[in-house]
């Protein structure tokens, strides 16, 4: 017990600034995303809310680990079982590009060890792909919200459709993109 | 049985695909929409991810800026990753490790850096604290691929030996020895001859060089006087390590030091003080921790010394019987370092200083108490220091000086004294 605690307190003196800015980033796109699941007038429950602060924590402390799917998963489910309405509003936005910034700034941190000596702009080391996929997102939820008000009981079929056309974009752009 | 090295998936990337997976067929089955939105990101960081995975695996070579170094100078490990032209991805990370003997720059040993996907290099300032043999290896080299999406597993970059010499300590003493015997050298000898110290202006005889003749004196006493020297002679020194015991803790140059520290930068300071000289040095160590070194002079014999004082092992470890000394040169100057805690130091300076040998004992204790101990332990510690200050009277008592290492200075006035003592009508002693 006396080394554990020994060798927990060595590595928190030897953190690195970059990787935990990363985790920190991590913190802030988790609480966003959970802020912006609770934000629309329905009802939650609390379960999947109290998992995903759970298992922000987790993603945080160990990014390369499971931790970072069960708080996706968390909230997805907690979108899923807890909405009463299916249409495409900002706060749907908003949480996906709160999970999508989450997910890159925890790629980031589990890419070094906790301890690591970086410069800071490895920070921005992966903005531009990350916008290009927010951009996606943001034009898939326009297009979703679209051919959702458009079709009666949303198609789904439709809904697939723009998601293959985003994935398609979004694969064209990274493969023409002189960003590594 | 070593692994391949390969891209892998991350944790990062089987996140994205299966939450695009989950959150799609969510979306179908329960005709959700905005599922598909949350879904949106996630497929397209897998799908970017997925296009820009490396193929081939990078291979790391760990290089050190100076293989050998002194204890407290500071040298560059690097790390060279993708030298074979294979794709290192976007960020390399790399991780050092070794000994506690060796500290690092920054203090992780673990650093992160930008890669455009070609060689990557990077390096971390390396000091060795303590000598001897560290070995430096690399537990961790990852390249992680765009976006996180793929990780090399299993890459290894071997490891390097810092050889980390003892010379940090200053030392340096005046040139009185107390037999110089032999033909080169840089002592002042007890007998006149050819050198460059003057010793007396004297009548010409025959045999004397014309060299030798000064004008001045002679063109006043009208007669033919020469300026006589004293001639420069080498001495034999033989250093004796008493490594039995290693009393006390290492903390390398910046901390304590343990008696086995003190000893092997002693004798290592000592070594280079005589070398310099022109004098031949040996090296017994009755321990056994550090391999004997027959008598030799110039800078690799120096070499020769510094390698079998760096290889000496620390640690408490069970010795087998001392050893024993055979009889080595008249006249030689033998520099016993000891910390005079075992019966052997003072058994074999007695045995040396009987067979008529000049024995310079250096006290290799180290000045503070180690750890707070039981009161008995202290009382009993006490008791053991009464007696060891007792041994260390009887060795004066038999004409043996003991003097504590301090560094530079620390055998001038021993030298000069025992100099004087050779210069002495024989005795039996």
């Amino acid at each position: 017990m006396t080394d554990w605690w020994r060798s927990i307190r060595a590595t928190v003196r030897l953190l690195g600034r970059v990787p935990v800015m990363a985790r920190a980033v991590v913190l802030l796109s988790s609480a966003v995303a959970i802020a912006a699941t609770i934000a629309p007038a329905w009802d939650v429950p609390d379960g999947y809310l109290y998992l995903a602060v759970l298992t922000a924590l987790v993603a945080a402390t160990v990014p390369d680990s499971g931790g970072g799917f069960c708080f996706a998963a968390a909230i997805t489910v907690a979108w899923a079982v807890g909405a009463d309405t299916y249409a495409v509003g900002p706060a749907v936005v908003v949480t996906a590009l709160a999970l999508l910034v989450g997910h890159v700034a925890g790629a980031l941190a589990a890419a070094m060890p906790a301890t690591a000596d970086a410069d800071p702009s490895l920070l921005l080391r992966w903005w531009r792909p990350t916008a290009v996929v927010a951009g996606g997102t943001v034009a898939t939820a326009a297009l979703v919200a679209a051919l959702d008000a458009r079709s009666r009981g949303g198609s789904i079929v439709l809904v697939v459709a723009a998601l293959v056309v985003a994935a398609t974009g979004v694969w064209w752009w990274s493969s023409t993109s002189g960003e590594a | 049985m070593t692994r391949a090295t390969r891209w892998l998936p991350t944790h990062a990337h089987l996140r994205a695909v299966a939450m695009a997976a989950v959150g799609v067929l969510i979306a179908i089955l329960a005709g959700r929409p905005d599922i598909a939105v949350l879904a949106a990101p996630f497929i397209g960081v897998a799908a970017w991810g997925a296009h820009r995975r490396p193929r081939r695996a990078p291979s790391a070579e760990l290089v050190l800026a100076e293989a050998t170094v002194f204890e407290g100078q500071v040298t560059t490990t690097t790390v060279t990753v993708g030298a074979d032209g294979a794709s290192t991805g976007d960020i390399v990370a790399i991780s050092l490790a070794a000994g506690p003997a060796v500290t690092w720059r920054p203090r992780s040993a673990a650093r992160a850096s930008a890669s455009a996907g070609g060689p990557a290099t990077s390096s971390i300032a390396t000091r060795a604290v303590r000598w001897g043999r560290h070995s430096i290896s690399v537990p961790a080299v990852a390249c992680t691929s765009t976006l996180g999406a793929f990780r090399t597993d299993g890459i290894a970059a071997g490891a390097v030996v810092l050889t980390t010499l003892p010379l940090s300590a200053e030392f340096d003493a005046g040139d009185a020895v107390p037999r110089p015997a032999g033909l080169v050298g840089l002592h002042r000898a007890n007998r006149q001859g050819g050198g460059s110290e003057p010793a007396e202006v004297r009548p010409f005889r025959v045999g004397d060089r014309l060299r030798r003749i000064n004008w001045r004196v002679s063109s006043r006493t009208g007669e033919l006087h020469v300026t006589s020297t004293w001639s420069d002679r080498d001495t034999h020194v033989l250093l004796l390590l008493d490594t039995e015991a290693d009393v006390g803790r290492s903390e390398g140059v910046d901390g304590r030091a343990s008696s086995l520290d003190i000893a092997v930068r002693a004798a290592a300071a000592i070594a280079e003080h005589f070398l310099r000289a022109g004098d031949r040095v040996g090296l017994i160590d009755l321990g056994r921790r550090v391999r004997s070194v027959p008598p030799g002079s110039g800078r690799r014999h120096l070499r020769r010394l510094l390698d079998a004082l760096v290889a000496a092992e620390a640690g408490p470890n069970h010795r087998p019987e001392p050893v024993q000394l055979r009889p080595t040169e008249a006249g030689a100057l033998v520099v016993f370092l000891s910390p005079l805690v075992g019966p052997a130091g003072p058994t074999q300076i007695a045995q040396l200083a009987h067979h008529g040998h000049t024995v310079v004992v250096v006290d290799t204790l180290p000045d503070e108490p180690t750890q707070p101990v039981p009161p008995w332990t202290a009382l009993a510690t006490r008791v053991r220091a009464l007696e060891r200050a007792a041994e260390i009277d009887h060795l004066g008592e038999m004409g043996v000086p003991v003097v504590r290492w301090q560094g530079r200075g620390t055998l001038d006035q021993v030298l000069r004294d025992v100099s004087r003592l050779a210069m002495a009508p024989r005795g039996r002693r």
